[in-house]
Formats: structure tokens, sequence, C-alpha cells
């Protein structure tokens, strides 16, 4: 008899486990369990109806951005992968490596990373008829890949803390000593193309750096910590993306941002398609709208982005665009000395290599 | 003593090895040949070359050996002492110690952190209590560095030597101590020479899962030493991931093959422990023997309830209180707190849903596979002494030790190209492969020390009397070794419900888990969302297990 | 009821020998008991029997099938054997009734007749109305029965036990011990029963077996071990016992009984022999302490006098242990009743028997011979001698 309840347990579990497979089985959304990326069944190159995406915008942001996708274009299923820019990238390359690249469009990080694609032969050109409103900057000459926005890096403080003065310098002055956050070079990409883009500018220059250092600065892991101590007041003041500052401050966080006169350094988060696509059409397409005017609407709205488009003004909240000043490098100079900045970085701030 | 030795039915060696070959070799073979064979170069040394000969590796590597050595050492003392407390001792309310440590388990990694800077960073409640009562602001003690990751990491696995502890104590019948008693040995020189020797095979389970887990730890060494400017080798080897140069990967394995070569020491350090092999027979299922504390009872009672309160539940209360914020950094007070953060994520997160189901189907899954899995490695390992399966056990416990993300690049590597055509490329069959590739160790580690507490005469009487192997196994070794199986069964469970550095590599729209859910939230910047989600999730294991104790089933615990 | 024989087996264990070519046969419903000190094999011994290790050679041959050939054995549950062990071992989450029951499980019988089964042995240890008890509630001496039940309910063809009295108190042991004697008597069991207590085994048993590392010593029925030991060893592990080196004068025995009158330290003896022996031999003898007379001092004997150095008072006897002057021998004499001899005092001593020890090649073939099997040899007169 006490044989029953020994395994009542397992059984329990069991049957839990069964009613809840059954249950949201049955009322789970349409999207179908197993992602099939390279079913020969459902067609081959060129078929309408499905696209594969890598990014690393936020989840809901990609949502949101698909719903309007999908609006245009009825019927389409496309499938996301998404995850942070270093996770993406690493498994986009894993499986380029292995021969069987899965995505059909690439959606995130900065130039000098899309460089380094098109250079191993990832990538495959397109000329959008949507280039033409956009700042030759932002775009590859090759057509390979083009910029979607503008994300600049600026000074971002905790509200109760003393307004900084709009400049770099700011963060070296005894006001700020000990009371610096910035991102690592070695996890967030945006902070490595900052350094590299910062240090080749004659108001900044690795002297800059030293001085942080010198005045204390802590360095966290990406751009998310930085949000999270400036505020919470651990520290009030940091180095951050703009839009991420400005999408906290509309949240409630008591945060605001400054843009420093020198310049800022600005990533353009590019979208390429995939050299052999699997689905080429689709993807052209996918790429004409986030392009687009409306696109380019629909995206600041959601993600509260600066647009690149030089015929889509940018949210409120933003200053307008004459009066921020671009920092830009060639993306291939820039993608050659990322590593080496790195290293460089590791020995100013004695941190392994 | 030796023991009875059967031989395994070449079908049950087949099918372990099978699975083990599918869902660990494989990837981590492929893993391997990484460190030697680039896409560009072809094979080539130069990647080990220069790994071995870069002194940030020996840095990097010895930083790790001290923090999880000693971060060990705190789980192990904790863990041991906690549970002879509440298996031996006539503390109060025993069963908060339980539960706490049950929910310490399912506090998700990606909340973990936010929690304990919530408590212990520089700005957090326990350096503020200390600024209000010294009248200035102050930093009593700052989190960040490496003894601030010794503490925590020591804090976040005491569960594991708790668990397996507490199970091995229970099991030592009450006769082995009291006879000590009769010789006038005194109390503490019993717990050191007969109970702690006895209990040994589950306090070196447990203390062995708490190292592999220290070294293949990535968050807290993330949040709480990188900003010190201390790197170990979790947060070393994300670094080469993101790296430019064609030779990232390949230095990402050799890093990742060392990683695993700690954890291999760290399991034979284990197996020594269990050679030595102390079997008690358990002719009478009593409660163990039961220690009056005395005088020390209530004061040790209060002591140890603020201690666990503010280790564990106010991590838990401070993700909680910051679930019910409108942003981040906002002042917690009456007027700002607010619910809508719950109503999005049950009512507008479409993800919600779908995240749930595939969570639960994947935890569901493993569990079920890993735990015969394990149960036959660990019979393997106790009854037939056999090569094989200590070597299955080997390999899961490095699939364990390898950072999430270097296993999930590893799974990726193999079943993008793979060399046996199984289209699961995507799928979430390519995910639960790796969940059992990667928790297999947590089933393993408990069964381990379950079978080397268990006495082998029970099953030799049996067979010598005509019971058939497979009535031995229903009858007799599975019912003594349910406390073990429950063990395992739960800690795979939850461990896999609430994963996310795997998953966040391998999912795909539609089979996204509740950690890669929380994880999105968190990434765009919804810390409160994220929260509200962890809340959601530990709640609900609260309410399980309260519904466990309900309808009487034997909780993991013996005794009262 | 089964006849068992056991032929060569040799154990290793690695580099270690375990049992060197041990024979020895047991006769159907014959009690054999393997006694000898921790290491000398008989554990090993009987878990081969058992089919629990692998022999490395030999045989085993059970009611005339081979369950044990080499490396190749019969799997335990397929060999019909009852076993109990040290430990009990009975299943903790079982109560008594299940235990029982449980070795029937793979039998063909129905549910009546397993029940009756269960029935009938339980009641045969005596452990009617506890059978829905479970193991933590019942006392050691219970369980053991309940182990033996257990064994027992099957109809075994042979029946093992592994010292299985050692972990009770003594006056439970001595109430166990002739409890199984007499369960012996009634079923009639071949039964194989291992124990290091010197005491159980010649109490319980129709023959000995004496092992020693690894080697079988001797076998024999329990007086006749005892009295006729075949080398040092089996003489001191069955009790107390004297040695003395002394040269063969001449033979007194007369037809089959070999008698010498043998020149020793005690003067001259009397001592039993197995073989006929020459005079003039060099023998050893033992002299067991309760054949040695202990009187008050003659007038100073040729040699030195004996000196009593301990007295151990033990109940219906007294044992002395006497010095021949000053760090000469030790011997030990038992003699009924009080001590009369304090410490200190001189003592004659008088040898009333004593057996020569064979020599090694003797040893050997005295094994040939009672390697097969005999039931209790009959007892042999003692001599008295006188000096």
């Amino acid at each position: 008899m006490a044989n029953v309840f020994k395994y009542g347990k397992k059984a329990l579990m069991a049957a839990l486990l069964l009613i809840l497979i059954v249950v949201t089985s049955a009322c789970s959304s349409k999207a179908p369990a197993q992602g099939e990326n390279n079913n020969p069944g459902m067609g081959n190159s060129n078929s309408f109806g499905k696209m594969v995406l890598y990014t690393s915008q936020p989840q809901d942001d990609v949502t949101k951005l698909l719903d309007g996708f999908k609006a245009k274009y009825p019927g389409v299923d496309v499938q996301v992968f998404r995850s942070g820019t270093e996770e993406v990238i690493s498994r986009f390359t894993m499986e380029a490596q292995g021969g069987k690249p899965q995505a059909d469009v690439l959606y995130l990080a900065d130039a000098p990373t899309f460089q380094r694609l098109k250079d191993q032969g990832f990538l495959e050109a397109y000329t959008s008829p949507e280039l033409n409103e956009i700042n030759p900057d932002f775009v590859d000459p090759d057509h390979m890949y083009a910029g979607t926005k503008l994300i600049a890096t600026g000074i971002v403080y905790n509200t109760s803390a003393p307004k900084p003065e709009a400049t770099w310098q700011f963060l070296l002055s005894e006001q700020a000593k000990n009371k610096v956050v910035m991102p690592s070079p070695f996890y967030s990409g945006a902070a490595a193309f900052n350094l590299s883009v910062l240090t080749r500018e004659g108001f900044a220059g690795w002297n800059f750096f030293e001085k942080l250092k010198a005045n204390g600065v802590q360095i966290v892991k990406g751009n998310g910590d930085v949000k999270k101590m400036v505020a919470s007041g651990e520290k009030p003041y940091g180095i951050l993306i703009n839009f991420e500052a400005l999408k906290a401050k509309k949240q409630g966080s008591p945060v605001d941002f400054v843009y420093p006169r020198e310049g800022l350094p600005v990533i353009t988060e590019p979208v390429a398609i995939v050299k052999g696509a699997p689905h080429l059409e689709m993807a052209r397409k996918f790429v004409d709208f986030v392009l687009s005017k409306e696109g380019q609407q629909l995206a600041a709205k959601i993600g509260f982005y600066m647009p690149v488009r030089k015929d889509v003004p940018p949210p409120k909240g933003y200053p307008p665009l004459s009066e921020i000043k671009f920092l830009q490098r060639d993306p291939k100079e820039l993608a050659l000395v990322r590593e080496d900045d790195k290293k460089k970085f590791a020995d100013l701030f004695n941190l392994p290599k | 003593m030796m023991r009875l030795a059967t031989k395994e039915k070449p079908v049950t060696l087949a099918v372990v090895g099978a699975v083990l070959a599918l869902t660990t070799a494989y990837p981590l073979i492929r893993l391997l040949l990484a460190g030697f064979f680039t896409p560009t170069e072809g094979f080539t040394l130069a990647p080990l070359l220069q790994v071995v000969f870069q002194k940030a590796t020996w840095t990097v590597l010895y930083n790790t050996v001290v923090v999880s050595l000693a971060a060990t050492a705190i789980s192990s003392i904790l863990g041991i002492t906690l549970a002879w407390l509440v298996v031996k001792s006539d503390l109060p309310c025993k069963s908060v110690i339980n539960i706490a440590t049950l929910l310490f388990l399912f506090l998700p990694p990606y909340v973990q952190g936010l929690a304990w800077l919530q408590l212990w960073g520089p700005v957090g409640w326990f350096n503020q209590l200390a600024s209000f009562i010294a009248g200035k602001k102050i930093v009593l003690w700052n989190v960040y560095g490496l003894d601030g990751t010794i503490l925590l990491l020591g804090l976040l696995h005491y569960p594991f030597v708790y668990m397996t502890t507490a199970t091995a104590l229970g099991k030592i019948p009450p006769e082995v101590e009291e006879v000590a008693f009769t010789y006038g040995v005194s109390r503490s020189r019993v717990v050191r020479r007969v109970t702690l020797p006895l209990a040994l095979p589950g306090i070196a389970a447990g203390s062995i899962l708490a190292f592999v887990s220290s070294v293949g730890n990535f968050g807290i060494p993330a949040l709480v030493a990188l900003p010190a400017g201390k790197i170990l080798l979790t947060t070393y080897i994300f670094q080469q991931v993101v790296g430019f140069s064609s030779i990232s990967f390949a230095r990402v394995s050799l890093l990742a093959t060392l990683g695993a070569m700690l954890a291999i020491t760290g399991m034979m350090v284990q197996n020594l422990f269990l050679k030595h092999q102390h079997f008690t027979v358990l002719t009478k299922e009593t409660a163990p023997l039961c220690y009056s504390l005395g005088r020390v009872r209530i004061p040790l009672a209060v002591f140890l309830y603020s201690f666990l309160a503010c280790a564990t539940i106010a991590p838990l209360i401070a993700m909680f209180l910051n679930s019910l914020l409108p942003a981040y950094g906002v002042p917690l007070s009456l007027e700002t707190i607010t619910l809508k953060n719950y109503r999005f994520i049950l009512a507008d997160l479409n993800a919600t849903r779908r995240a749930i189901a595939t969570s639960f189907i994947l935890a569901g899954g493993t569990t079920l596979i890993t735990i015969p899995l394990s149960f036959v490695v660990a019979r393997g390992i106790a009854e037939k002494r056999s090569k094989f399966y200590l070597w299955a056990d080997r390999l899961g416990t490095i699939a364990y030790t390898v950072p999430g993300t270097v296993l999930a690049l590893a799974v990726i590597l193999a079943w993008v190209d793979p060399w046996i055509p199984l289209p699961i490329y995507g799928s979430i069959v390519m995910i639960l492969l790796a969940y059992i590739a990667r928790f297999f160790t947590l089933a393993a580690r408990n069964l381990t020390a379950g079978f080397a507490q268990l006495n082998p005469s029970y099953t030799e009487v049996a067979r010598v009397l005509g019971i058939r192997p497979w009535q031995c196994l229903w009858k007799i070794s599975l019912p003594l070794l349910r406390p073990n199986i429950q063990n395992a069964a739960l800690l795979v469970f939850i461990t896999a419900l609430t994963e996310l550095t795997v998953s966040s590599l391998l999912w795909i729209s539609g089979s996204e888990t509740i950690g890669v859910t929380i994880y999105n939230l968190e990434a765009a910047g919804y810390t409160t969302y994220s929260t509200a989600f962890a809340t959601l999730v530990v709640l609900f294991f609260g309410v399980f297990f309260l519904l466990l104790k309900r309808t009487r089933l034997q909780t993991f615990l013996p005794g009262r | 009821m089964s006849k068992l024989i056991v032929d060569g087996i040799h154990k290793n264990f690695g580099s270690v020998t375990a049992l060197q070519k041990i024979s020895l046969e047991v006769a159907e419903g014959e009690f054999i008991c393997l006694l000898g000190p921790s290491g000398s094999g008989k554990t090993t011994l009987l878990r081969i029997i058992a089919g629990l290790e692998q022999a490395t050679s030999g045989k085993i041959i059970l009611d005339g099938k081979t369950i044990t050939w080499g490396a190749w054995h019969l799997q335990a549950e397929q060999r019909q054997i009852g076993l109990v062990f040290q430990n009990y071992a009975v299943w903790p989450h079982m109560t008594v009734e299940e235990n029982v029951a449980f070795p029937l499980a793979s039998l063909p019988l129905n549910r009546g007749e397993k029940e009756e089964k269960v029935r009938r042995a339980i009641r045969a240890v005596g452990l009617a109305g506890l059978e829905k008890r479970s193991p933590a509630q019942l006392s050691g001496g219970q369980l053991q029965r309940v182990a033996l039940a257990r064994a027992l309910v099957t109809n075994p063809r042979v029946m093992l036990f592994d010292e299985p009295l050692s972990n009770l108190d003594a006056r439970l042991r001595d109430e166990m011990r002739s409890q199984l004697r007499s369960w012996h008597q009634e079923l009639k069991l071949t039964t194989v029963y291992v124990t290091h207590d010197q005491a159980e085994a010649m109490a319980m048993a129709d023959r000995v077996a004496v092992m020693a590392e690894g080697r079988l010593q001797q076998i024999g029925g329990p007086t006749e071990i005892y009295r006729e030991p075949c080398n040092h060893f089996v003489a001191r592990f069955l009790g107390k016992a004297n040695f003395s080196a002394g040269m063969v004068l001449r033979s007194v025995g007369s037809g089959e009984n070999h008698s010498y009158l043998i020149k020793s330290l005690m003067g001259e003896i009397i001592a039993r022999s197995r073989e006929p022996l020459t005079p003039g031999t060099q023998v050893e003898v033992v002299i067991r302490p309760e054949d040695v007379e202990i009187l008050p001092p003659l007038a100073r004997q040729k040699g030195g006098n004996w000196r009593v150095t301990e007295v151990e008072f033990g109940g219906p006897m007294t044992t002395y242990r006497v010095n021949f002057e000053e760090g000469g021998s030790s011997w030990y004499v038992m003699a009924l009743g009080q001590p009369w001899y304090p410490v200190g005092s001189e003592v004659t001593l008088k040898v009333r028997d004593a057996w020569v020890l064979p020599t090694a090649v003797e040893q050997g073939q005295i094994m040939e011979d009672r390697r097969s099997s005999g039931i209790s040899t009959r007892p042999q007169p003692v001599a008295v001698g006188s000096a």
C-alpha cells in the first residue's frame, strides 16, 4: 500500500507536466514549436512567404516592427532569432563557419562589424531604392550594408545630481571624480566602437582615457548596467547610448542625457542580406521596408531611435539633428584596429587581455 | 569487499552510449577540434600556443580556482551546518530553512545579480542601513571585487551541499552514534568522527557540484568581479567569443577545455571520497539521532533565521519590490507602487504563454530523460565499477562546467552541419539535447551519492534468494534511493525551467524559454517587467511546494 | 537437501590470493562450519558458493549440477540457495511479511500457495503475530529470524550463513545457536556456516573446516579437530594449547591406536599419534590445559620447578598460567573448581594426555583423507599416562 505514495510525487509531476503541455499546446500561438529554416519541402530560394531575421533589437521592438512589415506583406512568415549582439554574431559566425548560415537578414551592431562580415564574404550586395534618401556616410560604398538609425553615445546622468556640462571634459573634472561609470569594450560592441573613434579624435585621444582612469571611472559590462547604475544613483554619471537613456527617462527613471559639444560617436546598426540567403526576395523587401520612410517612422516611434533618413524627423525629446555633431571614421579602419584598441585599453586599465 | 559483478546488458550500454554520444560527446568533440582547426587556416597549433603562453590565461585560471575553492568552502560550511541543524537537532521551525533553501534554488540567475546588488551594492539596503546608523554616507563593504564574488558564489551554491548532505545525514542510523556515546565520546567528537565521515559521500557530491558550478558561473563574475577589474575564466572566455580575430573561437575552445579539466579534477576528488565507502545498514527506518541544542537553541535560531533572511529571502523581496516599480530607479513609495508590470506580463506579452509552454516541455523532457540515464550511470559506477560509466559521468560534468555560451556554440557547430545527418538544427529538439547534456550532472551527483550510501547487501541477498535483477531494481534499489531521485528530479527540473545562457543562443522564434523572455525584457531595458516575470516564476514554485506538502507526499528531506 | 562439492576453488584478487585451491565436500543434510580468523578467506568462499563472486579456477557442483567452473558461473538467482548475512540486510521499506514473501515473487505459484509458504516460514522461526511489523520495530534477534525465514521460504538446496550471530549479545547468541541447531535437526538442510568463533563452530557443526590465509588447514568433526589438531595454527585457534618438544622413546599402544612414550620437558609422557613413529624421532606435542593436572610441589624436580604466575577464575573452572623457572616456558593449566594455588606458589604438573603434531607431509595426507564426507568421528580413547 505504501508503494502507491512512494511514486506519487513522480506521478504528480508527470501529470502536471502532461496537463500543462496539453493545455498550452492547445492554446499556444500559431508560431510553430519547431523552427525549420532549411526545410527543402517548403520552397527554395526566392520563395515568397518566409524570412529569417537575426537581430539584437529588443524583442518587443522587433515584434512591432515586424507587425508593420507583415501588414504590408500579409501572409509572410518571419522567424526571428533575437539575443545580445555578441550572441547573435557568434551564432551567425558559427553557422557560417559550418557552411550553413540560417539567416536571411542581419540587423544589429555597427559598421565595423559588418565590414568584417563583408570582408569574410558573408554578405550580399543590394542597392535598395531607399538608399537615395540616406546620407552616404552611413552606407557601405558597395551597398553590402546600410545604416538604419543613428545611435549616438553621450553622457547620461541621474537627475538628483548636478547637470553635467555638455562636454566630454566634464567626465575628467573634479565634480565627476569617482562618479562615472562606463561600459567595457570587451563586452559591449558599442563601447569598443566608441573607444576606437574617441581615441582617434583630436580632442580626446588615449589621453582622455588615461585621465578618465585617473579620475576613478568604473567599468561595467554593458550599456544596460550603466543605465541601471545611473538610474539607481549608485553612480550619478555614465557614458551611454542616447536611446537607452531617453527610453528610461520616458518610462519615469530619474535620468537625463547630455550631448557633448565636441561630437558624439555614432553607431548605425546596419541591416544587410546574407550571401546565399534562401529567401532573397523577401529579404530585399525587408531591407526596403526598414529603410523606407514608413519603416523609419515606425522604428523611431517604437524604439525611440534617431532615424537615418534625411526626410524623417527624430522623435520628441531629441535635439534637432543640426545641433548634434557626429564623429565618423572609416569602418574599414575601425574593423582593423578594434582588437589592438581593446588590448591597449586592457593595458591601461590593468585588465587581463 | 568486492561486490557482485554482473555484466551489464549490452542493450543498456548501447542506449546510454548513444544518448550521451549524441547529446554530450559529439558537440564537445567538435568543440575540442575547433581549438585546432580554424576555418581559415585548417589545422594549426597557433591558438594553442597563444593560449598557453599568454600570461592572462594563467592569471585568469588561478583567480578562478582560488575563487571557486573559497566559494565552495563557504557553500560547504553553510550547507553542512544547516543540513546538520535541520536533520539532527531540535532547532525550532525547521521547515523554514527547507523552504528558504529551495526557494533560493529557484532564484533565476539573471535576477540574482540584480537582487544582490540591491542588497549589498554600494547603494544597496545594507550600506544604506549602515550609513543611516553612522549618520553619514559610508560604504561598509563594497561587494565589487573577488571577495564579493566569493561570497556571492558561496551563497548561491550552498543549496547543492545542503540537499545532498541532508539526505546523507538522514540515512545514518541512530545506533551508530549512540554506541559512541556509550563509550563516553563527547558530542562534538561524535559529529566529527562518526556522523560527518558517514555522510561524506553526500557532502562530497554537493561540494563538487558547488565547485564546478562556481567555475562555470558567468553572471556573478560579470556583475561583481568585472567592475573591480578582476576577470575570471567565464568572463574571459566570453570576451574571446565576441572577439574579432579569426582564431577567436579556437581560443574559446581551448580555454573551455581548460575549464573542463578543472571540472574533471574536481570529479576525481569526489571519487576519492566515494572510495571510502562506509556502508551503514538501515535496518530500522527510524528518524536519525537528534541532538538537543540546549541553551544555544533560541539564540542560534534567531541568528540563523536572520542570516537566511538576509542571504536568501531579502534578494527575493528586493526582486519583488523592484517589480512593483513603474520604472527602474524610481524610489519605492506607496504612490509609486503599481501592478502594471504584472498586467503586462500576464495579459499583454505574447511570448508569455509560449515561453511557459516551451520551458515546461523542455524541463519535463530533460528531467524524464536525465533521471533514468543518470540512474543507470550511477549504478554502473557503484555496482559494476565500470570505467565506461565513470567516464560518462565525467563527460556530463564537463558539459556543465563549460560556460553555457560555449556549450551552446558547440551545439550549433555540431548540428548546423552535422556528421550524423539529423535535421534538428534550429528546433526545440536541439535545445532539448543541449539541456540533457548540460544538466545530466545535476542528477548524477545526487544519484552517485545515493548509491555510495546504499548497502550492497540488500541487493546481494535479494539476488541470491532468487529475485530477478529487474525486480531487485524496482522493489529494492529504487525505493531505497527515492530521496536521491527526488532531489535529482527537482534540481534538474527547476534549473532547466529557468535556464538562460544556453537557450539564449539556441532558440528561434516560437521556442523561446522563460529565461530567454526575461532576458529579452531585461536587455530591452524593461527591468521592471523582467523582475515581475521572475517573481511569477518563484511564486509558481512556492505554490508547487505547498501543494506537495499538502498531499503529504514525501518531501525531499528525511526527519521531521 | 543437496550435496555440495567444492573442488579446487582458487581465487585471486589482483595480486592477492584469497583462496588456495580449496576442496571439500558437504554431504546431504550436513552442517559444516567454515572457521577461521578474518582474512582467512572463509567469507570469500561462501560468496563464491552463493554466486556473488567469480572463482579464478576450480569447480563447484551442487546436486550433481556444476554451478561454478573457473570463471564461468551460474547467476546467483538461479542457484536456489538461501543466504543469511551478518547484518541481516532485512529490507527496511517492507514489512516482515513482505520481506519473507518477496523471494517467492518470481516463482510460478498462485497467491494462496505463496501465502501458505510465507505463513509457515514465519511460524517456523517463531515470529508468528509479527507479520505486519516494519523492521524498525524489531529487535536484532527478531531481525535475524526474519532473515532466516526469508531464506527458508524458497526451499533452498543449501543454506549459507555469514557470521549471523556476531551482532547479537551473548545471551541471545546462545539462544539462537541452539535454535539454529534444532532447526537444522528438524529441516535437515545442507548448511555452510561461516564464523570466527570456535566455540560456536564446535557447538553447532557436524564438521568444521578450519581456514587460514586462504588455505584449508584441517577439516573434521569438532572433537577430532580439537583433540587431534594437525598443526600449530589449528591447535591454537581452537583453544588454549601447550606445546613441548620431545623425543620418541617407544610405542605403548596397540593395534589401531598409536600411542608413544615421549621424553619431554615434563618428563616422560604418553602421547597419541596419527601415524606410526620410530623411536628416536624428534616430535612436537600439544597438550590441552584440561589434560594437565596441577599438584602441590614434590621434592625439587630435576630441571627446576613450576611457579604460578596468573590465576583466572571462570566459574566452573580455574585457569592457571604457570612458568617454568624464570622466563622459561609458559603453560596453561585448567582445573575444576576454585583456585587452590595462589600466584607465586610452586606447583607440580602432571600431563595426562598429549597429541603428537603431524609433520608437514603428513598434514597433506590428512587433508586428502578427511576431505570427503564423514560425519562426526567417534571420540578417541584417551590414554592416561603417568610419568
